[in-house]
Order: structure tokens, then C-alpha cells, then sequence
């Protein structure tokens, strides 16, 4: 009886010891996976289940497994890497690898698989997007997406201010910072106590966005140098920080929080924000009446584009080749009408350019969409202003420096020129 | 030499001992063994690591950060021990005054500590905010209202008073050391004319110190690890004024991938633990008392 | 009545007067936290703020659960949950009735260290565990969070054994003279002597593995595999949600009850267990 009893216990504890030394389960044959992680929310799930579907249609021998990490992406796709079990497609930090010079150890160029693929026009792409995936004269992705920045305006706060909108500015030529400015002003709205009811904008898009507006470069091509100290780089984070400290017409940073950014533009809460098309399903619901212009550009500026990039072909997948393929069909237009009736980016493909009733819903989409397509060719001339992806690191060093710039504490000179050296550190041993 | 009987009672020691031998085997000792040689070498996962020495450790003395988030979480200590010792002290004393209903009491003091980090981190957020609670009563005292999480100076107490509000589970234990404190001891000190405060520091005092010490170590050790507070609320700013040794120690190890350099981190934050504990235990002889018996 | 009468009562009256006081200070977050649940969207951001909603938005709780898929992270965490007491139980039990009962020569020096490993910060450990995890192919996986359960925890076994020191002698002796092995008496007689303390083992676990964070947050990816604990964040990075302050209290309160629940019910084993470890 006792030794039944101490059988099944060691039996129990030998399970359990097995079941911690024991690997990873070996795949079994069938259909060839892609396995593809992406981050995204619950909407943005069944756009890409739907890419998906159509994908296995068209190759029926292929099958795409999506994983969806919504936070933390960059993190959690180094730890898979660390552990050799990445997805065949990832979507990297490009500028951190970039700046550490490991791009080509971790991604597999598809300049190859491209030479031989006849399903891809690469006549239809928007001039100059390739750049977006190059490295060291290697071609490691196809963007097939823009996310230009624009400026989203609640058109009756306007009309309550009587001001003419920005696109009515933008057509005389008098749309700019000092133009934006004025009209800040004008529709701040404070009550008795001068206490800010209705804010006149929120600061939402990175501010990688003012300092291109304002004309200026942060960074290198290979994300090896900063250019803090160029006083287009300063002054455009300056200009923005005032909007709260001298001219308080944007909430302080305490308030982002709680009373959200583009939310608080859903809500009607805040007049303007600057921010990509994925914001029109957003804003769907939206009660008062909205539209998007161009953000105010200084000379010699532009504006930039987020998003777009889906990733490269992983160095240590076992089917390369289905990895690029479905590379290659989300640059083609069915996959591009799918995915952008959802309203999340805007197709760099030409066919689609001027059709957008194809691939979106006239129901939702704000008076003058074409501003996104209008902004796309200063945002393609090279070198392509996007988003940098620099190492974490050099990130949280200036968003610190950027807390004490938001309220006041160090001007933008003063903080940004006082982190430049050690950017400089990060950028260029990736430590 | 055993005889046959021993040798089977220490068998079946090893047999009912082996989950934690092997658990310490396996899940402490074998991965404190990598975490050293983890910290002389230098490792981003994607190319194989490097030996660097001493490195990591000298380059952490010269790393502000790493003596920012040290002098954050030192404060934090410091401040939230401390008032949590006093204040769950006082009211184990309180509730020990043969008080009624004091059982719900003890329910309602102990309640903060049940909350999930991240809910309590949650309502603490919005209790914070500019338009919050906080405000709402600070303003109701006729003082101004505060941005408490997004001033540098305001962010660390902030997460200290959200600490403060789980004091409850010391108090628990002060309440059960109160109550087996033996009333003899009481009426002896009355018959000498001893007044509360007297009662207090040659009867409670000595009585509780076991209690106190315990409490202490406890509450050093745990607070010393605080993480979450940090990582959910205020990301760990506004500029490092809430960045905890442990939240900087995580961005290390899973942001930026310096594993070498967060192993460093960790072991200086054992030796640090480790010396305050031995500094606690080694004065203890002068403070606690421990009644003959128990020696 | 005389004077000192007088001093007494007045002095218990102030004794409940702070008492009352300062647990209602204590408890107002709680009641912030669950009327904060019920505004509505416009109460929201009312000055000054509005403590009783009317009428109260009972239909925030739907809204909230239907607006991530809460129901899967419910599932998630009585997994992980069950996945985590019921071995950590079992294997804590059997590992302090080895130190309490059991002679061994190395029996002490055994037990020290597993006592010092309490001290062990679990940073030290965390790089090179989530190493090994990695390698075996178990992040994003709830094999990082259940296995180690099976490896008893140094806290509990520290309790349990306390605990166990407090059986009489006498009873497992006279069980050997009938001829029971060290199993059955581990299994016959310490089982059910331990019931409260086990019930606290069970409970500190619960607790433990309800609310904890750093470890799903450190190995789990895929939003189907989330707990409670990681969820309740996500309301925080998608953007639709992230200023539903009312929405988010309502799953905070629902995420609340649960631990709140068992501690009301299981109080007396939950205080022996906290006492116990204070008292050597």
C-alpha cells in the first residue's frame, strides 16, 4: 500500500522534472508556415486574419501564422532571436541593428528572390520607397504603406472662431508655425477663472515629426551621429514646448495622461493633432466634424511618415522563400484594398493612388484625404524622412532630457546640445 | 558509521526534501553561477558574448544612473520602512486596547494589501492625476493642487504614500506580537507607578523587538525590490526621479540587452541587500531582546 | 462617576475616533475606486469630481469586458493560478515535513540554506533563468510560470515547518510503532493536523499567483495568453481606451474581487499564516 502511494508520487515528480528538461515539441510535416508577428490590436487581428486568408488562397501551399504582441514588440522579438525561436518575418528596431551594424546578421537580404519575382510591379511602388528596407546597398524588406503625418482639425471649433481652416491657409500659401500659432489662440477656450476648458492642440506624433517640418535632420543615414545641435533640430522642439509654457494653449504633460491626445481631440476636447491615416477609423465615431490638412511646414521642411514596415525575412528560418512571398503579396494591390479598407495606412502603389474608393469607405473618410497622398512625394525624396528607430537606450536618454524640456526646466538648446555626446556614445557602440 | 535505520531515515530526508534540492539545485545555484560569469562578459544576444573582466562593474561606478536609481530607491527605503514601522506600530497599539470590533478593524487596516499591483497601480494613477482625488482634497484644505506625478520633486513621494497604504501587513503581525505579550508583565510595571510611556519602553519595547526585527528585515528586503510601481506609473520619470534600482536593472537586461552589464547590476544589489541584512542582524543584540528560554 | 472614569472613557472614545478615522482615510480609495466604475462618460471629467453617479453606470462592466478579451484572461489566470498552488502545496508540505521530522547529517546545514536562499533577490536569478527558458523553448509559454511551482518555494517551506514543529512528538512515534512509514505518517497524520496552515500555504499561493506581474510580463507575448494582471494593462497601449478611466475601475474592481473574496472567507488562515513566520 505505501509503496503504491510513493510509486505514484516519484511518478508524479519524475513527470514534472521530465516536462522541465524536455525541448521544444518537433514540427510536424504538412503545409509550409510562415510564421509572422506583428503588433497590432484587436481590429488590426482581423485585417491581417484576413490577409492571411486571401494569401492561402492564391498559395494554397502556404500557411501564415500571425502573432500578434500588441506592447512591447521590439523587446520580445529580441528575447525570440536570443532564443533562436523568431518568427521566419520580423519587424526590427531597423535603426538600432542598423547603428550596431548587425542588420545583415539577424535579416537575409531578398534582392535575389526579388530579381526572380514576377508578381511584384515594382513600377507601381511610389518612387524612392525601397529606400525605406536598404542597407548597405541590400534590399531587406518592400514597404508597401505610408503613414504621413498630418494635421487633424475639428472644423467646427474653426467655424466658432471664424477662422478660415488650415487647408483654406494651406491654399494661399500662408499655412506655417506662425499661421498655426494664431489660430491656437483663437480657439484655446478658457472659463471664468482662466482655467483652460478646450485646448487648441495635443502633442501626439513623436517629435521626429516638428523638428522635419521645421527643416531639420536628426540623424545620419546610418544612425551613427546626431544633429542636436542644429538650431532647426532645437528650435522646432522649442516652438512646441511653448505651446504649453509661454502661449498655454497644448496641456502641460501632467494632463496627457489623463485626459488622453487624440482622444481628447475624439472627445472635442482639444481642437488639433498631428498624427497618420490610422487615426480615421479612430475618429470614426467622432460627433463633431473633422478633417485633415497639411501639418504647418516650415521652408525647407516636410513632413514624415510612421509605419509601412512590416519586417524582413529572418536569418534563421527554414522556409525563406515562403517568407518573402508573402513580403512580396502585401506589396501587391488585393492585399493593399484588404488591408487598407480598414483604414490603418495609405498604399504606396500608384494603381491605388488616385482611387481610393477602392480600398476605403467614402462613409468615413475626412474632406480632404488627398492630403495624405499630396504630402507623399517631399516625404519620398531621399533621404526618406520616417520615423528613426534608434536604440532604446538613446530613445529613454531623450525623452528624459524632453521631461525637463516639456515644462520648462532646460530650454531645447540646453538639454538637447547637454545629451548630444552621449546620443553620440549610444548611437555608435549600440551600448 | 550509520546504522541500517539511519541510513534509510536519511534516504527518505533526501526523498522528501528533492523538490526544494532540486529546485535550488537547478533554479538558484545553476543560474546565480551563470549570472556571474554573465556580469564579466559583455552580451546583446545576437553576437556571442565577450569577455570583458572587471568592466561592467567599472563602468557601473561611473554610470549616473546606476547612482540615480540607487539614491531613488535608497529614499524609497528609507521613507516607506520607516513610516510604515511607525504607523502599523501605533495602530497594533491602538487596536490591542481591548477595542471592540476589532476584528473588522484589522480586516479594513490589512484590505490595501490584497489589491493586484496593477489594479491598485491604476487607481493610484487616477487618484493622482492633475483633476484627481488628490487634488480634490488638497484643494479642499485651502492648499494649491499639485502635478504629483509629473514633478520631479513630487513623483517619488507619490509612489511613497501609495506604498504607505498597505501598511496593514505589519501591523498584522505587530497586533499577534501585542497580544502574546503576557498581562502579568503590565500589572507588575502598574504596581511599580510606571506610566504608558515607561510601560512602552521597558515592557513593549523589549517584548516586541523579535517582532520589530522581523518586520524590519522583511520590510527592507521587499522594498528594496520595488519594481512595479515604478514600471506601471511613472515609467520611471518624470527624468529618473522614480527610476528604481530594479526598474533600471530590467531596461538593462530586457531593453537594451546588456545582459552582462544587468547581471553586474543584480549581484551589487544582492551585496547591498546582503550587508543591510548582516548590518540589521549583527545589531540586534544590542535592541532585540529574546527571552532566556528561546536562546 | 469620578475623575479617572472619566479619563478612561475618554480616552477609549479617542482611541476609537483615531481608529475610525483613519481606517475611513483607508478605505476611501476603495470607495473611489468602485464609484469611479459606475460614471458615465461626461462624469468622468467633472469638477468636482462626482462621487455618486446617477444613475450609476452598471453597464461599464460589460463595456469593459467585451472591450479586450477579458474572458480569456479570466481563463488564463485560473490556470496559471490552479497550475501554481496546488504544486507549490504539495511539494512545500513534503519538503517541510523532511526537515521537521527527519534526521539527516547534513539536515541543518540544509536548511539554512534554504532559508538564505529567501534572502536571494530573484534578480540575481531572473537573466539566467530567462536564458534557460529560452533555450528550452518555453517563453510565451505558462511552463516559465507553473514548473518552478513544483520546486517548493523557501518562504512556505519555512512556515509549514514551524508549523509542523508543533505536532507532538508522541504521535508519529506511537504511528512507527505500528509499523507506519515515514509516507503514511507524512500523509496520515501531518496532512490533516496542517489542514490551516496548508489553507494558508494555499492562500499566500493564490494570492501570489493572482496578482503576480513581473512574471507574465517577462515571459509571455501573445495577448491569448495573458492573465488578468498583463490585460488590465492593456487598456493602457490601446489607444481607444486609454482614457476610459471608468472603464478601467470597472475591471480593476473586477479583477479586485476575486482575492478579495477568498481573504474575506479564509481570514483566520491568512493571519496564522502571516503570524507564524514572525514567531520562531
Amino acid at each position: 500500500m505505501k509503496y503504491k502511494i510513493l510509486l505514484v508520487l516519484v511518478i508524479v515528480l519524475v513527470l514534472g522534472w521530465t516536462v522541465f528538461f524536455r525541448g521544444q515539441p518537433q514540427h510536424s510535416s504538412g503545409p509550409t508556415v510562415v510564421k509572422f508577428a506583428i503588433w497590432g490590436g484587436v481590429a488590426e487581428r482581423e485585417a491581417w486574419a484576413a490577409l492571411a486568408e486571401d494569401f492561402h488562397r492564391k498559395n494554397p501551399g502556404i500557411v501564415i501564422k500571425t502573432q500578434m504582441i500588441p506592447v512591447k514588440y521590439d523587446e520580445k522579438i529580441m528575447a525570440m532571436l536570443a532564443a533562436k525561436t523568431a518568427p521566419d518575418i520580423i519587424n526590427l528596431p531597423f535603426g538600432e541593428f542598423a547603428s550596431k551594424g548587425m542588420l545583415d546578421k539577424v535579416l537575409l537580404p531578398i534582392d535575389e528572390y526579388m530579381a526572380q519575382d514576377k508578381n511584384l510591379d515594382l513600377d507601381d511602388l511610389f518612387p524612392g520607397i525601397l529606400a525605406l528596407d536598404q542597407w548597405k546597398g541590400k534590399q531587406y524588406s518592400i514597404a508597401h504603406a505610408l503613414g504621413p503625418q498630418v494635421l487633424f482639425y475639428n472644423v467646427d471649433h474653426f467655424r466658432e472662431a471664424r477662422l478660415p481652416t488650415p487647408n483654406e491657409f494651406y491654399q494661399r500659401g500662408e499655412w506655417g508655425w506662425p499661421t498655426f500659432l494664431e489660430c491656437c489662440k483663437k480657439l484655446v477656450k478658457r472659463d471664468a477663472k482662466d482655467k483652460v476648458t478646450r485646448w487648441a492642440y495635443v502633442r501626439y506624433t513623436p517629435i521626429w515629426t516638428y523638428i522635419s517640418l521645421n527643416g531639420g535632420r536628426t540623424f545620419n543615414e546610418d544612425y551613427t551621429e546626431c544633429y542636436f545641435d542644429d538650431p532647426k533640430v532645437y528650435e522646432a522642439i522649442q516652438m512646441v514646448a511653448d505651446l504649453f509654457l509661454v502661449h498655454g494653449v497644448m496641456p502641460p504633460p501632467a494632463l496627457e495622461k489623463e485626459i488622453g491626445k487624440w482622444q481628447a481631440f475624439a472627445r472635442g476636447d482639444a481642437s488639433m493633432f498631428i498624427s497618420g491615416p490610422w487615426q480615421v477609423s479612430r475618429l470614426k465615431n467622432m460627433e463633431d466634424e473633422y478633417d485633415i490638412a497639411p501639418p504647418p511646414i516650415a521652408p525647407g521642411g516636410r513632413s514624415i511618415t510612421l509605419g509601412g514596415r512590416i519586417g524582413g525575412v529572418w536569418r534563421g528560418t527554414r522556409v525563406p522563400e515562403a517568407a518573402y512571398k508573402w513580403i512580396s503579396y502585401l506589396a501587391t494591390p488585393d492585399a493593399r484594398r484588404i488591408w487598407s479598407r480598414l483604414g490603418f495606412d495609405i498604399p504606396a502603389l500608384k494603381s491605388l493612388a488616385s482611387h481610393p474608393e477602392e480600398w476605403t469607405d467614402p462613409e468615413i473618410i475626412p474632406a480632404h484625404f488627398h492630403v495624405f497622398y499630396d504630402l507623399a512625394p517631399s516625404i519620398l525624396k531621399p533621404p526618406l524622412a520616417v520615423n528613426p528607430f534608434i536604440p532604446k537606450k538613446a530613445e529613454r536618454l531623450i525623452n528624459s532630457t524632453m521631461d525637463l524640456i516639456w515644462v520648462g526646466r532646460k530650454s531645447a538648446k540646453e538639454g538637447l546640445i547637454e545629451i548630444m555626446p552621449e546620443v553620440n556614445r549610444i548611437l555608435r557602440t549600440g551600448r | 558509521m550509520l546504522s541500517r535505520k539511519q541510513k534509510r531515515e536519511e534516504r527518505e530526508f533526501y526523498f522528501f526534501i528533492s523538490p526544494w534540492l532540486m529546485g535550488f539545485l537547478f533554479l538558484t545555484l545553476a543560474p546565480m553561477l551563470a549570472s556571474i560569469i554573465l556580469s564579466f562578459a559583455r552580451w546583446n544576444i545576437i553576437t556571442p558574448p565577450e569577455w570583458v573582466g572587471f568592466d561592467n562593474y567599472k563602468e557601473l561606478m561611473h554610470d549616473p544612473l546606476f547612482w540615480k536609481s540607487l539614491g531613488v530607491t535608497s529614499t524609497f527605503v528609507l521613507s516607506s520602512v520607516v513610516l510604515k514601522l511607525a504607523a502599523s506600530l501605533l495602530v497594533a497599539m491602538f487596536l490591542n486596547q481591548k477595542v471592540r470590533a476589532i476584528g473588522l478593524f484589522r480586516t479594513i487596516f490589512y484590505l490595501p494589501t490584497i489589491l493586484p499591483i496593477v489594479a491598485s497601480s491604476m487607481l493610484w494613477m487616477w487618484i493622482f492625476f492633475p483633476n484627481g482625488l488628490l487634488n480634490f482634497f488638497v484643494t479642499k484644505l485651502g492648499l494649491s493642487p499639485q502635478n504629483w506625478l509629473a514633478n520631479e520633486k513630487l513623483a517619488l513621494p507619490s509612489l511613497i504614500l501609495m506604498s504607505f497604504w498597505g501598511f496593514g501587513a505589519s501591523m498584522i503581525i505587530f497586533l499577534a506580537g501585542l497580544q502574546s505579550i503576557p498581562q502579568y508583565l503590565y500589572e507588575a510595571a502598574q504596581i511599580d507607578g510606571a506610566g504608558w510611556w515607561s510601560k512602552f519602553w521597558n515592557v513593549t519595547f523589549p517584548m516586541l523587538s523579535p517582532v520589530i526585527f522581523f518586520n524590519l528585515v522583511m520590510g527592507f528586503i521587499g522594498s528594496f525590490k520595488v519594481f512595479a510601481p515604478g514600471y506601471l506609473i511613472t515609467d520611471g520619470g518624470p527624468h529618473y526621479a522614480t527610476l528604481f534600482y530594479v526598474l533600471y536593472l530590467f531596461r538593462n537586461a530586457f531593453e537594451y540587452f546588456n545582459l552582462g552589464y544587468a547581471s553586474a547590476l543584480a549581484w551589487i544589489l544582492f551585496f547591498i541587500i546582503m550587508a543591510f541584512t548582516l548590518l540589521i542582524i549583527k545589531s540586534s543584540p544590542f535592541w532585540v531582546y529574546y527571552e532566556a528560554e528561546r536562546r | 462617576m469620578n475623575k479617572a472614569k472619566i479619563a478612561k472613557s475618554a480616552y477609549r472614545s479617542a482611541i476609537y475616533v483615531i481608529l475610525i478615522a483613519s481606517s475611513a482615510v483607508l478605505l476611501i480609495p476603495f470607495a473611489w475606486m468602485v464609484s469611479s466604475s459606475l460614471l458615465s462618460e461626461e462624469e468622468m471629467f467633472q469638477h468636482p469630481p462626482v462621487w455618486i453617479p446617477k444613475p450609476p453606470h452598471w453597464s461599464n462592466y460589460k463595456e469593459a469586458w467585451e472591450a479586450l478579451p477579458f474572458t480569456t484572461f479570466l481563463i488564463n489566470t485560473l490556470l496559471l493560478t490552479i497550475g501554481r498552488v496546488l504544486p507549490q502545496v504539495f511539494a512545500c508540505s513534503l519538503v517541510a515535513f523532511g526537515f521537521a521530522r527527519l534526521r539527516a547529517r547534513a539536515s541543518s546545514k540544509l536548511f539554512f540554506l534554504c532559508l538564505a536562499t529567501m534572502m536571494l533577490p530573484g534578480q540575481v536569478t531572473m537573466i539566467p533563468t530567462y536564458i534557460i527558458f529560452n533555450k528550452l523553448g518555453w517563453v510565451n509559454t505558462f511552463k516559465p510560470l507553473i514548473v518552478p511551482s513544483f520546486f517548493a518555494g523557501p518562504f512556505f517551506v519555512f512556515m509549514l515547518r514551524q508549523f509542523f514543529l508543533t505536532i507532538p512528538l508522541e504521535l508519529d512515534e506511537a504511528a512507527r510503532i505500528d509499523g507506519a512509514s515515514s509516507f503514511q505518517i507524512y500523509y496520515k497524520i501531518f496532512l490533516p493536523l496542517a489542514k490551516p496552515a496548508l489553507g494558508a500555504v494555499a492562500i499566500f499561493s493564490f494570492m501570489a499567483a493572482w496578482n503576480d506581474f513581473m512574471g507574465p510580463l517577462i515571459y509571455l507575448h501573445d495577448i491569448e495568453k495573458y492573465p488578468l494582471a498583463l490585460g488590465l494593462r492593456l487598456f493602457q497601449s490601446y489607444g481607444e481606451y486609454a482614457t476610459r478611466w471608468n472603464l478601467i475601475m470597472a475591471s480593476s474592481v473586477a479583477m479586485v474581487l476575486p482575492p478579495l473574496i477568498v481573504f474575506f472567507f479564509t481570514q483566520k488562515y491568512f493571519i496564522k499564516g502571516i503570524t507564524i513566520g514572525a514567531f520562531r
